[in-house]
């Protein structure tokens, strides 16, 4: 009795003690005005029909939209088009979203799709891999809200490259540089200052989920310590592309950081097919002690100060699905690379660089601009322990660097290629499928361009993504054409109280539905 | 007078001549093929076959002579056509009609206050000359012309932006955005400026009329602000057709730290993108204003100083 009385006593007390205080959430702002401090101004100008190929930078897909959407995870979702299936053997048929608006009003029907991909698309000024593969009547509207897509030669591939923004849906009649921007997305353009700025509002007419920010100004603020004062002096919320050194004192600073998935790969294309003087690289051998020769952990830790993660594969791990577990990590192994270039006939000469027949093994290294002296310095001394003497070319601009590899001035390429489109096998047959054109500095033939063939008809995702998979394994572990290096991510910084949920790896994906800000 | 504007004008045109034919001839020996890169642009696939290079060849002219490509762009320059962009397909004139308006701003502002800036500065260290105030201002613009432009913006930026919030960090909105773009490109021009006025000052101040000034009696300031100053002034004036040059050369680092849409970051703009059209056109605008500006210092310095002119009739 007195137990139940004392349970009774304490609960009669529970209920009358004091309610704990309540955690103070913070509750998302539907009017939030969020200032962003972006990189160069890419966004077309009135007439620059040249610019209008970088697809709108830094909004791409929030003003213009695709028929498909390419997820965060890299998987497909329906964008104005609801859903599109196979009709054998070749043809693509897309059944387009009704009710969407555009910006001015205009209701979306089939014939601003006809207009987009049946003639404007086929003048040929953008998304060549698509356009690539159609032909004079490729695009038929079948009624209001269908469309038929058919390559003039088979691809299968074709709703995981059509989604990439280039190949945005536009009003009929007009074009990406059209202005005003009109295009069916979650965010209108209300103003635009060249060079300087660009303020989007949400667009209450979108048929999809409404972005959370009312309103968003994107400043063009090229220099990446400039954008850093600016969020530190409170003049913008968010910045765009942290320079991954700064990332630390940003944190410490008590700013939030947001990283994606990596989108891009750091990787060594070896020149395998080159002549003489560019002809060493063509050893198997000297392929494989260079790959066994990079600690990429401490690559990782010194080039990007741990803001990446260790290269693995070509296209991002979430391309490839559950088959990127096929790839196995890559081994650093110096002791391997100096018995197989011992083997191959590499000798270390009196400086420690190796010879064979009065020739030294010195590789000439090329990079795209935006790699650092760092990253360059660190292999060059990489290599140059194991025997290799590294020469290395820093391009100052892209131009320079195309210059070097268009003449095949180099020996090793760095290059980060950018996976914007949901095709597993993009990036393996973009750069060493031998059917492809460009590819001849690179491409292994043989068993490779069997598996690529099988990618690029295989009628399901997971069959693409498994012989993505198989591919990447020849050129990484055993052809030893490609040497991934590290996988980075996109670097996102802001003041408290704002945030980005889910941000794409691909900078040309990123929507920004989820940039928030709290009352 | 007539006669001096005469010769300075037929001195002018050669050497905008001479201009027009370096600007074209540099982007002609540059490495790298503009027919190339035009080509490669416009390829879906970014890869020129040898029928588009041929092609942008041919609409670039550069399919001719050397001499007549350069007659040509020459009489192209008559008509204000200095041909289109690589990079967004508008006529170059346009682009830098866009961007002037910035730059112009930016540099009358970091021109004015150089001069307003130098001018006492210098004074203050001639008159009291060798005194610690002296070494003080020495100091001041030994720092002024040699620290980085980049370094300074950025000393500038965590000071008065992100330190003292007084100031926005970048961008061309608000009026007082031009204060730390100004600061950082007026701090090397004031620094030459200022030890000039001092060094000028200090010559005219051991001339026999000053003396003879300072026998009749006047005060020291007005000897100085009266007699003084003005005579030492006439040296300083040519030295500011330079510090235009000066201060066009800095806005390119300037303009592109504070994120100013000018003349200075559409030439960055134009080099990485290598945009051969852009950055001949720029080369002529920022040579050609340079010359103007030399032209009108030359002219204005026949006004105030009688003994040019004069000099200038004797010797015709």
């Amino acid at each position: 009795m007195a137990l139940v009385i004392a349970l009774i006593a304490v609960v009669i007390a529970a209920a009358c003690a004091p309610a704990a205080a309540p955690v103070a959430i913070p509750q998302k702002d539907p009017n939030a005005d969020i200032r962003v401090a972006a990189g160069e101004d890419q966004w077309p100008a009135q007439g620059e029909t040249f610019k209008s190929t970088t697809y709108s930078y830094p909004l791409n897909v929030n003003v213009f939209e695709p028929l498909v959407i390419l997820g965060s995870d890299y998987s497909l979702k329906p964008g104005l088009a609801e859903s599109w299936e196979l009709v054998p053997p070749n043809t693509w048929r897309f059944h387009i979203r009704r009710n969407v608006k555009f910006h001015s009003g205009h209701v979306l029907t089939a014939d601003d799709v006809l207009w987009t991909w049946g003639e404007r698309q086929m003048e040929g000024k953008t998304l060549s891999t698509v356009v690539n593969t159609l032909g004079p009547g490729s695009v038929k509207q079948v009624d209001d809200y269908t469309i038929d897509i058919t390559p003039k030669v088979p691809n299968l591939r074709l709703p995981e490259q059509i989604l990439h923004p280039e190949g945005a849906i536009l009003q009929r009649g007009q074009q990406q540089d059209t202005k005003p921007p009109n295009g069916t997305g979650p965010f209108k353009v209300v103003e635009y200052k060249p060079a300087d700025r660009v303020i989007v509002e949400r667009f209450d007419d979108y048929w999809g989920p409404k972005p959370e920010a009312k309103r968003i100004t994107f400043r063009f603020l090229p220099d990446a310590q400039t954008r850093i004062q600016a969020l530190r002096a409170g003049e913008v919320d968010f910045i765009i592309d942290v320079p991954p050194d700064a990332v630390r004192s940003l944190d410490s600073a008590g700013f939030h950081i947001v990283r994606s998935k990596p989108g891009r790969n750091q990787l060594i294309y070896v020149y395998r097919n080159g002549k003489a003087p560019h002809d060493i690289t063509g050893e198997k051998a000297v392929r494989q002690a260079i790959a066994l020769a990079v600690d990429r952990k401490a690559y990782v830790a010194t080039v990007f100060d741990d803001n990446a993660e260790i290269g693995r594969a070509m296209a991002p791990a979430a391309v490839l699905g559950k088959f990127a577990d096929q790839i196995p990590a890559a081994t650093y192994d110096t002791a391997r690379a100096r018995q197989l270039l011992d083997g191959a006939g590499w000798a270390p000469g009196a400086d420690g660089i190796r010879q064979k027949g009065g020739r030294r093994l010195s590789l000439e290294l090329i990079a795209w601009a935006e790699v650092t002296s760092t990253a360059l310095e660190f292999l060059q001394s990489q290599l140059k322990a194991v025997g290799i003497d590294t020469v290395i070319k820093k391009a100052a601009d892209t131009p320079t660097y195309s210059n070097y590899y268009r003449e095949n001035a180099f020996d090793l390429d760095l290059e980060v290629p950018n996976q914007n489109d949901g095709n597993p096998a993009f990036l393996p047959v973009l750069r060493m499928y031998s059917k492809n054109p460009g590819t001849e500095r690179f491409a292994p033939g043989g068993a490779f361009d069997d598996i690529a063939g099988k990618a690029l008809s295989a009628t399901s995702v997971e069959g693409a993504q498994d012989a993505s998979a198989q591919m990447t394994k020849i050129l990484i572990q055993e052809d030893f054409t490609v040497i991934p290096l590290a996988g980075l991510y996109r670097l996102y910084a802001m003041r408290k109280g704002i945030d980005l949920a889910g941000p794409h790896p691909s900078a040309t994906n990123q929507l920004w539905m989820t940039l928030s800000g709290s009352k | 007078m007539h006669r001096y504007v005469v010769r300075r004008l037929a001195l002018a045109l050669p050497t905008l001549l001479g201009l027009m034919v370096l600007s074209f001839t540099l982007i002609v020996l540059t490495p790298g093929d503009p027919a190339v890169e035009l080509a490669r642009r416009r390829a879906p696939s970014g890869e020129a076959t040898p029928l588009d290079i041929a092609r942008a060849r041919e609409e670039l002219r550069l399919d001719r002579p050397y001499p007549v490509q350069l007659g040509e762009w020459i009489l192209g320059l008559g008509r204000a056509d200095l041909g289109r962009s690589f990079s967004t397909g508008r006529p170059v004139s346009t682009e830098l009609a866009d961007r002037l308006p910035a730059t112009g701003q930016l540099a009358v502002a970091a021109l004015m206050l150089s001069v307003l800036l130098a001018l006492p500065l210098g004074a203050l260290a001639a008159l009291h000359r060798n005194s610690p105030l002296d070494q003080l201002l020495r100091i001041g613009a030994l720092l002024g012309a040699s620290l980085p432009g980049f370094f300074l913006a950025y000393l500038l930026i965590v000071v008065f932006a992100t330190t003292l919030h007084l100031l926005p960090v970048a961008g061309r909105g608000e009026p007082q955005s031009v204060i730390l773009p100004t600061l950082t490109l007026a701090a090397g021009p004031t620094a030459i400026l200022s030890r000039l006025v001092r060094a000028s000052l200090l010559e005219v101040l051991g001339e026999d009329f000053i003396r003879t000034a300072r026998a009749r009696g006047l005060r020291e300031g007005a000897i100085v602000a009266r007699h003084a100053l003005p005579n030492a002034l006439l040296g300083v004036i040519t030295i500011v057709g330079s510090l235009v040059g000066h201060l066009l050369a800095g806005a390119v680092i300037v303009e592109t730290i504070f994120a100013w849409p000018g003349v200075g970051k559409l030439a960055i703009e134009a080099i990485q993108q290598r945009d051969y059209t852009l950055i001949q056109g720029i080369v002529l605008f920022v040579g050609t204003v340079f010359i103007v500006v030399n032209l009108l210092v030359d002219l204005s310095y026949a006004v105030v100083d009688p003994r040019v002119r004069i000099g200038a009739a004797g010797a015709a």
